[in-house]
């Protein structure tokens, strides 16, 4: 690599990212075995700085880095300006991210387990059409520039997952839970437990009115009410003017029981790492303290124009998150619902994500929701949509979060009981 | 490269074998905020082999070209290995052998554009909006140009060769003051040039002055409406709330779901005739050959009102008796093709516009694609850009954060005008199934009302 850097003209910065990967997944779908697939990828991406302009480009074609550093060359001189250095050679936690069990499982083990999945949920109702999935991924990234940065780590990546769909009629029925882990997780009990749990929960159908509820979020549909807040964090949507948190550090905006953190230096999560896509250390960062907000999310780029220290987020594009956390509290999920006399516990949600992040504005149809009664389930709700806005109802409508949290591979959320939640139904 | 796919094929020891090599190059520029954000140019470069085996797919895909011979047999064990567990039968319908070369008719081809001029003309746009309104604060460009080389070939003697350009632009002005912020859309698109992105100063300004109006608009009341589509949510409705629904790589295995869409099957009042087509080179959705090789056409999934086709593969189409449709797709080369939307239409009904809002006592307008859309097959839902209450059959005032959902079977029922004249909205992004976005797909539609549409909002 270092003979590639010497190729450069004088004043020029370079950094060239490699990833290889290789991934084996295994799929049940409609309860049969489905396929194999084997995918083994590598990719090359350079970035030059010249006269203060960026180019970046990318590669999947093998030993392509000398000819990316040419296109580099000639894209950032219409690229757009930057106002950063590479960084240098710095020191940088090793997070544990490897599981060797992860590279030894056979393909005819993942079989096994996909099967076994897809036969506990057949077991339990034999009208289901299962989805059961089961992958693994071993990866390896590497960075260098020419400012004397060089890094290297290794990833694996366990992924399952168990759906379920049962049809009658016209009313078609999708429930199902999945996990992300560093490590090999083959204990899949509790898995099979909550999926199957969800079935029973949603057999009856129960009607609900329109109106204003108290709502649990589980901490998958909790993580679409978050994303509002991490979107006007984002140091480059407060230099693009995109955000309305600009000049918001160290004020309340938010219930004092919220406190979210981004901690890239975990053990065994997915989205941990030693150093970010620009070679900059990924830590630990308090985003939002007490409510208070505390840090923002910045790359090489936005921490220049803000005229901060980059914090470990950027991934070539912007920053990013690494594994974000909502502090829980200290009450039960069962005791969160026994504080619900009507209301309702959601479960899964179309189309929360889309729509425009920094109005706070989160609606989503409720694709798997249940009624509560006096703190109870009753059965499930269709033909509902909610709507939430995450700066208001993180301010005043909080209920509590639950001492529970569930892993999702990129957050750590718990369950989020929110007041005053607009119900809209038939 | 006809020769070494052709080759490599016949080591396959299975009942199908096919072999896909692609090489794409991608520009992508951004403009966000105040100027040019980013340019960026990556090549994807790869391949892949499916293999079938008593019933049993095994997939391998590679970047190295030299992985080739391996991936063969990688696919054929894995293959091998899922039929012997399955124990079933190798089922594809049969279509013609083929051997094509495909390049489109280019209107304007983005490689005869310079990079100075795109970013020219880009930049021009981002002026427009920054300059129209001191409430205009910031806008986003999104251009990606992709030009794909495909290569396919298969164990029955077919190859194809297309080349392929998808253009997928966005350009969205953002309005504040204070507290409040307002996004708009502009989309744009093409499969056959680049002119698509040009003379598009009258949408940009339309788009910054609703987005500078909705800053005073009242979030709209949460209820249910009358609601009124736009040919862009109508494009967006019929992909989502219908067309994932034709999709046949469920259906076949399913019994409940394929009596659920048994053809002959009424599901909408006679005025509604649905298709999806690999035609309109002008549309994202285009498409000569399908990932296994198959012409596309179009085909009829609703009409006059009756459930009367699905999108197929040659695996759903076997297993269903039914013809292939030329809907089998990829995203590249690192996935296996499945059934998968190209342009979802509607076809024009009598109805004008203004009809269709004096015959509305209660209703919504429902105007631009405000974010994307999601259904599980039974439920839909998507986002209006803004929206106009109607009341006695009047235009009032403008609203904001529409979110439409519905059910899809009583919504179809529900469609009760259609508009005399259509349109091919275009624009970013793109349809996701199966980890497997975004997939270029579009649209030809019109302005259609539906009753009783759940629109969440305030309360």
């Amino acid at each position: 690599m270092q003979d590639l850097f010497a190729k450069l003209p004088a004043g020029m910065q370079a950094d060239v990212r490699t990833v290889r990967a290789k991934t084996v997944q295994v799929t049940f779908k409609n309860s049969e075995f489905e396929d194999i697939q084997n995918k083994s990828t590598q990719s090359t991406a350079v970035r030059v700085i010249r006269d203060g302009k960026l180019g970046a480009v990318s590669s999947t074609k093998p030993n392509s880095a000398d000819v990316l550093m040419d296109k580099a060359v000639e894209i950032a001189r219409f690229g757009s300006p930057v106002g950063y250095r590479l960084p240098g050679a710095a020191e940088m936690q090793q997070p544990e991210l490897v599981d060797e069990q992860v590279l030894q499982v056979d393909t005819k083990t993942m079989v096994d387990i996909a099967d076994d999945l897809t036969q506990a949920l057949v077991n339990c109702d034999s009208r289901i059409k299962v989805i059961a999935v089961a992958e693994r991924t071993y990866r390896e990234f590497s960075l260098q520039n020419n400012q004397g940065f060089s890094g290297a780590y290794r990833h694996t990546d366990w992924e399952v997952y168990l759906a379920g769909q049962l049809v009658q009629g016209d009313d078609m029925l999708w429930f199902g839970e999945g996990l992300t882990s560093c490590r090999l997780v083959t204990d899949l009990a509790e898995l099979k437990r909550d999926v199957i749990q969800q079935y029973q929960w949603a057999k009856h159908t129960v009607p609900m009115d329109a109106g204003s509820y108290p709502v649990i979020f589980v901490p998958n549909e909790a993580s679409h009410l978050i994303n509002p807040l991490l979107a006007c964090l984002n140091g480059k949507a407060i230099v693009r003017g995109m955000s309305p948190w600009k000049d918001k550090l160290g004020e309340q905006l938010l219930d004092p029981r919220v406190n979210i953190t981004d901690d890239a230096t975990l053990p065994l999560k997915p989205s941990s790492r030693p150093f970010d896509r620009e070679g900059v250390p990924a830590g630990r960062n308090i985003l939002i303290e007490g409510g208070v907000i505390r840090e923002l999310v910045l790359d090489l780029q936005s921490a220049a124009e803000l005229n901060k220290r980059p914090t470990g987020n950027g991934i070539g594009t912007g920053p990013a998150p690494n594994h974000v956390m909502l502090t829980p509290g200290q009450t039960s999920l069962a005791d969160l619902m026994g504080q619900i006399d009507k209301g309702l516990i959601i479960f899964g949600s179309m189309g929360a994500w889309a729509g425009n992040p920094y109005t706070g504005n989160v609606s989503g149809t409720i694709s798997l929701g249940m009624k509560i009664e006096k703190g109870e389930i009753v059965g499930r709700v269709k033909d509902c949509m909610f709507t939430v806005n995450s700066f208001r109802h993180f301010k005043d409508h909080i209920i509590g979060f639950s001492a529970e949290t569930r892993d999702l591979g990129g957050a750590t959320y718990p369950y989020v009981a929110l007041d005053e939640v607009v119900i809209s139904t038939k | 490269m006809k020769e070494t796919l052709r080759a490599t094929l016949k080591l396959a020891n299975v009942d199908y074998c096919e072999v896909r090599f692609e090489e794409s190059e991608t520009l992508r520029i951004r403009f966000q905020g105040k100027g040019l954000d980013s340019v960026n140019n990556d090549i994807n470069y790869g391949g892949c082999v499916r293999a079938l085996h008593k019933g049993g797919w095994g997939f391998a895909s590679f970047n190295d070209p030299a992985e080739l011979e391996q991936a063969v047999q990688a696919a054929c064990e894995q293959a091998r290995f899922a039929g012997e567990r399955k124990g079933g039968e190798s089922k594809l319908a049969p279509v013609p052998v083929v051997e094509d070369e495909f390049t489109p008719n280019w209107t304007l081809n983005p490689r005869a554009v310079s990079l100075d001029e795109k970013l020219r003309i880009l930049s021009h746009y981002n002026d427009l909006m920054l300059n129209y309104h001191p409430d205009i604060v910031a806008a986003v460009i999104v251009y990606g140009e992709q030009m794909t080389d495909v290569h396919f070939a298969n164990t029955e003697g077919t190859y194809t060769y297309q080349q392929k350009l998808d253009i997928g632009s966005a350009l969205m002005p953002t309005a504040r003051r204070g507290e409040e912020t307002n996004n708009q859309y502009v989309g744009l698109g093409s499969s056959i040039g680049f002119d698509c992105m040009l003379n598009a100063d009258e949408q940009v300004k339309k788009a910054c002055q609703i987005a500078v109006e909705s800053l005073d608009a009242p979030q709209v009341k949460a209820g249910v409406y009358t609601t009124i589509c736009d040919p862009a949510l109508t494009g967006l409705f019929v992909h989502e709330a219908f067309g994932h629904l034709s999709e046949a790589d469920d259906i076949h295995k399913n019994p409940d779901l394929a009596k659920a869409m048994t053809l002959g099957r009424r599901l909408g009042k006679d005025i509604l005739t649905i298709y999806d087509s690999g035609e309109y080179p002008e549309n994202r959705g285009f498409l000569k050959y399908d990932d296994e090789g198959v012409a596309t056409e179009r085909t009829y999934l609703i009409k006059e009102g009756i459930l009367v086709g699905r999108l197929h593969s040659r695996e759903s189409a076997g297993a269903m008796g039914e013809k292939p449709t030329g809907s089998a797709r990829a995203i590249n080369y690192a996935f296996p093709p499945i059934c998968r939307m190209r342009n979802t239409c509607i076809a024009p009904g009598d109805s004008s516009l203004e009809e269709m809002i004096e015959n509305t006592e209660l209703g919504i307008l429902a105007c631009s694609v405000g974010g994307g859309g999601e259904t599980n097959g039974e439920m839909f839902n998507f986002n209006a850009g803004y929206g106009y209450m109607i009341r006695d059959g009047k235009i009032c005032e403008l609203v904001k954060d529409v979110a439409l959902m519905g059910n899809v079977f009583t919504t179809l029922e529900n469609i009760d005008m259609i508009g005399k004249d259509v349109e091919a909205p275009d624009g970013a992004g793109g349809c996701g199934k199966n980890a497997q976005a975004p997939l270029p797909t579009g649209s030809v539609a019109p302005y259609i009302r539906i009753q009783n549409v759940i629109i969440g909002g305030a309360k």
